[in-house]
C-alpha cells in the first residue's frame, strides 16, 4: 500500500521527568486515535469484555514501554492491531479452563460450515474457526480476512514470505471447508 | 498499488485497517484525498467509515478516558501474569531426570491397531518447526526427534461417529491425558477431511514422550483410558519404544507416536 506518511502522533519517551500531564496527554491521544480499534480486535478474539478490557490495556502498556520500536513504525495502528492480534491469540491458547467447551463448538461450527444455504459472515466464520489452525495461520487468517489486508501486508507484517502467507490461507480454508482467494 | 483496489483487484474497496489508519490520521494527504475521493462515490466503504466513527464512540462511552489511562499505567506498573502455553505448563511437572544418548529405535509394537474395516477411521500429526518453514507430517507409528521450539497437532478423520481421547506417557511413566484432561472422552462426529485438536503441544524437558490417541465406538471415561496406559508401561517395563497398545473396554481404535524431546 502506498500513500502512508510519517504519523504525526509521536509518542514522548516516558522516562523520569516527563510530566504527569504530558503522560495523560499522550495516553488520550492514543485513546482516542486507537481505542476502538485495539478494542475491537481484543473482543472480537475474546468474546469477552472484561478480558478484552485487561488485554488492551495491555497491549497500550506495552506500546509505551516499547517506546522506540513504536515511534519507529510506519503505522503505530498497524503495530498495535499485530500485538494486540498476537496477544489475545496468546491469552485463548493460554486458557484452557474451558477447553472442552471451546472444541464442542467448533464442532459445531465446522458441521454448521459444511456447503448449505447458511452462510456466514466472513469475520464471524473466521473467528468460528480459529482454534482449528496454528497460531501463525490465526494471525495470517486475522489480518488478511478481517483487517482485509493484502496478502504483501501480511506478509510485512508478520515477517513471512508472500507464498507462506498464502500457503497459510489455504490451508485455513481447506479447513474451513470453503473457497477463499488465494 | 493504491489504497483502492489493493486487495489483489478482487475487490473495488478500501481494507477496513486500510480505513482504521485513515480516520486515525495516519495517511499522507494525497492518500487521503484518494480515500476521500472514493468515499464520496463508494457508499459501502462510506458505510464502513460510519461504523469506525460510531465504534470509537461507542468505546469511548463504554470506558472512560480515566477508566482507560488507569488500566494502562496498571498494566504498565505491573504486567499481569499470564500462563505459559497450558501444555508446556502442564508439562513441566514430568521432565524426564535423566539425558538420554541420541536414539533411533524400532517401535516394537503396531503404533497403529486399527479394528475397523474399510480403514474408517485415521489420525495423524504434524509438526511445526520454529526453524524450517514447512510443517511436517508423522503417521501412526512413527518416531520423530523434536527440536525445541518443535510443535505437535494432532488429527483425526473418521467414517462414523466415535470417542476421542489422547494420552501421553514419559519414560518415568507419568501418565498425562492431552485431549480432554478430565471426564468422558470427546464424542466426534464424521469428518471427510481431517480435522486437527485445539491446540499444539510442546514438549518441554528431556526424554521420550509416547502419544496415543484412542478413537472408540463407544464412550469412555478418561480415568480408564489413562489407567490402561499405565498398565502398558508397567507392562513394557518402562520401555516406551516396546509399549503395547493400551487396552481397555470400548472397541478403540488406537493410535501412536514416540517423541523424543529436545
Amino acid at each position: 500500500m502506498t500513500g502512508r506518511q510519517t504519523p504525526t502522533f509521536q509518542v514522548i519517551p516516558g522516562e523520569k521527568g516527563l510530566a504527569a500531564s504530558d503522560a495523560r496527554a499522550q495516553l488520550r491521544e492514543l485513546y482516542e486515535r486507537y481505542g476502538a480499534s485495539v478494542f475491537g480486535r481484543c473482543s472480537y478474539i475474546l468474546k469477552d469484555r472484561n478480558k478484552a478490557e485487561d488485554a488492551m490495556q495491555d497491549v497500550f502498556a506495552k506500546a509505551l514501554t516499547h517506546l522506540d520500536g513504536f515511534r519507529a513504525e510506519a503505522s503505530p495502528l498497524t503495530w498495535l492491531i499485530k500485538i494486540a492480534t498476537h496477544h489475545c491469540l496468546n491469552i485463548l491458547r493460554a486458557d484452557r479452563a474451558a477447553w472442552h467447551e471451546r472444541f464442542e463448538r467448533e464442532t459445531h461450527a465446522r458441521n454448521s460450515s459444511d456447503p448449505g444455504p447458511q452462510v456466514f459472515e466472513m469475520r464471524e466464520l473466521v473467528a468460528k474457526m480459529l482454534a482449528l489452525v496454528d497460531h501463525e495461520t490465526q494471525a495470517v487468517a486475522i489480518h488478511y480476512h478481517v483487517d482485509e489486508m493484502t496478502l504483501e501486508e501480511v506478509a510485512a507484517l508478520l515477517g513471512r514470505s508472500v507464498p507462506t502467507v498464502r500457503k497459510r490461507l489455504g490451508e485455513f480454508a481447506a479447513i474451513c471447508g470453503r473457497e477463499f482467494p488465494s | 498499488m493504491t489504497l483502492v483496489e489493493n486487495r489483489e483487484n478482487s475487490s473495488p474497496h478500501i481494507g477496513e485497517l486500510a480505513l482504521r489508519c485513515y480516520r486515525a490520521g495516519e495517511y499522507a494527504p494525497e492518500a487521503c484525498t484518494e480515500v476521500e475521493r472514493h468515499l464520496a462515490s463508494c457508499p459501502t466503504c462510506r458505510a464502513k467509515m460510519r461504523v469506525l466513527v460510531e465504534e470509537q464512540r461507542g468505546f469511548e462511552r463504554e470506558i472512560s478516558f480515566e477508566r482507560f489511562a488507569g488500566g494502562v499505567e496498571r498494566a504498565q506498573r505491573v504486567p499481569r501474569q499470564r500462563p505459559r502455553r497450558a501444555w508446556a505448563a502442564g508439562i513441566s511437572g514430568i521432565i524426564a531426570a535423566a539425558a538420554v544418548a541420541l536414539f533411533l529405535v524400532k517401535v516394537s509394537s503396531p503404533g497403529h491397531q486399527n479394528r475397523s474395516k474399510g480403514n474408517s477411521v485415521e489420525a495423524t500429526a504434524r509438526i511445526a518447526s520454529t526453524t524450517a518453514p514447512a510443517q511436517r507430517t508423522a503417521p501412526p507409528g512413527s518416531q520423530e526427534v523434536l527440536e525445541p521450539g518443535d510443535r505437535v497437532r494432532l488429527g483425526y478423520k473418521t467414517a462414523d461417529a466415535r470417542y476421542l481421547a489422547a494420552i501421553s506417557v514419559d519414560d518415568r511413566g507419568e501418565v498425562t491425558p492431552l485431549y480432554p484432561e478430565t471426564g468422558a472422552a470427546l464424542a466426534v462426529s464424521t469428518t471427510l477431511e481431517t480435522v486437527y485438536l485445539p491446540d499444539s503441544l510442546e514438549f518441554i524437558g528431556a526424554g521420550r514422550e509416547r502419544v496415543f490417541l484412542f478413537l472408540a465406538r463407544t464412550s469412555f471415561d478418561l480415568e480408564a483410558a489413562t489407567q490402561a496406559v499405565k498398565s502398558a508401561h508397567q507392562a513394557a517395563k518402562g520401555d516406551l519404544s516396546a509399549l503395547p497398545n493400551p487396552a481397555f473396554a470400548g472397541g478403540q481404535d488406537v493410535f501412536s507416536w514416540l517423541f523424543r524431546k529436545p
